[in-house]
């Protein structure tokens, strides 16, 4: 048996940068499901193979309900948001995602393309009309998507700065004390309480209408529930996607002839999107799923009630599945890739993303054809995810 | 007469939803896409559901022509 102290911890260590991590690499290679020890002091199976983590994420017998309900191995001593639809497991979480599909289709996503296309135009000439350099996540990359997500919940505009505190709090795994996160997660919830009180006074044809009335009319989730709701959706629709679109444009200005080849062939930016997508390890680590029954993973037996941890990022640059995994080539025709998870909980948003991050590059490359980076971008540090923090571009 | 269920593998994205969601009849493909399972029973709740949840709409079920 292992003993602890031989145990490799997991999270690696973050680097700057959305590069691959090395530690992933030699795993595929040589020990492709392997024991770690997690911050809180529990052990989980490790797997970084693209079919185990697909495997992992798609099989009923490894349970996010089990992971965050009861008694078991944890990542942290605190579990954020157990009645969030993050931890439910099918049949139950079909219930709470049947809410929300409807109005995330990649039919309802086309249909808000325009007014997109409209937001970025806006943000963009609005930019255009300040002295270079300038920050593109405080113009352009967080409010793009926060502008969204508030229109498709049916609230007012956020605030972004609170939001942004509050993020930066649930993502983090190894930055924060358990308190922290809490204490940031109670706060979002007082906040949340205010805006839903107000929707309940004034419902219209929004997300946050039609949860509240699944709530007070058809008794289809709690009150706990539609605040966790709420607060994947502002984490997930804001936080992540103004995390990943920042990272993207980074990747794409790293290298000055990636932006180039964008504004010469507009018509590459869709598939373009998807291999920056599979290319930027951007979180490190992966929501714990526990095995409800003994089974085999990777050649190893894996026990009932023991945690697998399966990072999407490793699965990415599978040399099985991507030739040359750690080139970033934007003309690469990449079969699907996992940055949107796999399975049960493949992301709700990820029709909607696409979307936000096309129109994006699109209204960039249109605009600001000599974007350049003018100065190192800031790392978020010491989190699971990693994203620019500030983006000083030029033009 | 049993209902059907339809699916639609080119507007298939590979999500592994249904697969999570109604084991018993999807199963994803070696080329990550979804197909009925050989062994798939009549539809149940479980496939009403991914249904409902697909992301592109690709699953559908018939009512039986009468
Ligand atoms: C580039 C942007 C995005 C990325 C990379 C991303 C990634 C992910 C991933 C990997 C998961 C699965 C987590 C797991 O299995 O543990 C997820 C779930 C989720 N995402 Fe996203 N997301 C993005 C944008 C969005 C947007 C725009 C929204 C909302 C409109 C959203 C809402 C959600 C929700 C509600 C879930 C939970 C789904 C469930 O449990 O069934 N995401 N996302
Ligand atoms: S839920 Fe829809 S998109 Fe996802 S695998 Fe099934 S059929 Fe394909």
């Amino acid at each position: 048996m292992n003993r602890k102290e031989d145990l490799l911890p997991f999270p690696f260590p973050s680097r700057d940068g959305l590069g691959p991590l090395p530690e992933f690499a030699e795993l595929r290679r040589h020990t492709p499901v392997v024991k770690v020890r997690l911050p809180s002091g529990d052990t989980a199976w490790l797997v970084t193979r693209h079919a185990d983590v697909r495997r992992v994420l798609a099989d009923p017998r490894f349970s996010r309900s089990r992971a965050t309900r009861g008694e078991g191995p944890r990542i942290n001593r605190t579990t954020t948001l157990p009645d969030s639809i993050l931890a439910a497991d099918p049949p139950d979480h079909s219930r709470l995602r049947k809410l929300i599909a409807p109005a995330l289709t990649g039919r309802r996503a086309e249909a808000m393309r325009s007014s997109i296309a409209l937001l970025t135009d806006d943000l963009l000439m609005k930019l255009a009309r300040q002295p270079s350099p300038r920050d593109l996540v405080a113009h352009f990359t967080r409010p793009l998507p926060l502008a969204v997500i508030c229109d498709l919940l049916g609230t007012p505009r956020v605030d972004g700065e609170r939001l942004d505190a509050w993020n930066e709090a649930l993502r983090s795994v190894t930055a924060r004390s358990d308190a922290e996160v809490t204490a940031a997660v109670e706060e979002m919830t007082d906040y949340l309480i205010g805006l839903i009180a107000a929707k309940r006074a004034d419902p219209a044809q929004d997300m946050l209408s039609a949860l509240i009335a699944a709530r007070d009319e058809g008794d289809q989730l709690s009150e706990g529930e539609l605040i966790s709701f709420c607060i994947v959706l502002l984490a997930g629709g804001y936080g992540t996607t103004s995390n990943r679109l920042a990272g993207l444009v980074h990747l794409l200005l790293e290298q000055p002839e990636r932006y180039a080849l964008l504004c010469r062939e507009p018509a590459l930016i869709p598939s373009a999107v998807e291999e920056l997508l599979r290319y930027a390890q951007a979180t490190l680590g992966a929501n714990l799923r526990v095995a409800t029954e003994d089974t085999v993973l990777g050649g190893v037996k894996i026990k009932e009630g023991e945690a697998v941890i399966a990072p999407t990022s490793s699965a990415n640059h599978d040399e099985h599945i991507y030739p040359e995994p750690d080139l970033l080539d934007l003309t690469r025709a990449a079969p699907s890739h996992l940055a949107f998870g796999h399975g049960a909980h493949f992301c709700a948003g990820a029709q909607l993303a696409r979307v936000q991050i096309q129109e994006a590059l699109t209204g960039l490359t249109r605009h600001f054809p000599s974007l350049h980076a003018a100065a190192r971008p800031d790392w978020t540090s010491g989190l699971t995810t990693r994203a620019p923090r500030t983006l000083p571009v030029g033009w | 007469m049993t209902e059907r269920i339809e699916l639609d593998r080119a507007l298939c994205i590979g999500s592994g939803l249904c697969a999570a969601t109604a084991p018993g009849h999807f199963a994803l493909d070696a080329d990550r896409r979804s197909r009925l399972r050989e062994d798939a029973g009549a539809p149940d709740e479980r496939v009403e559901d991914a249904a409902a949840v697909c992301p592109v709409e690709a699953i559908t079920i018939n009512a039986p022509a009468v």
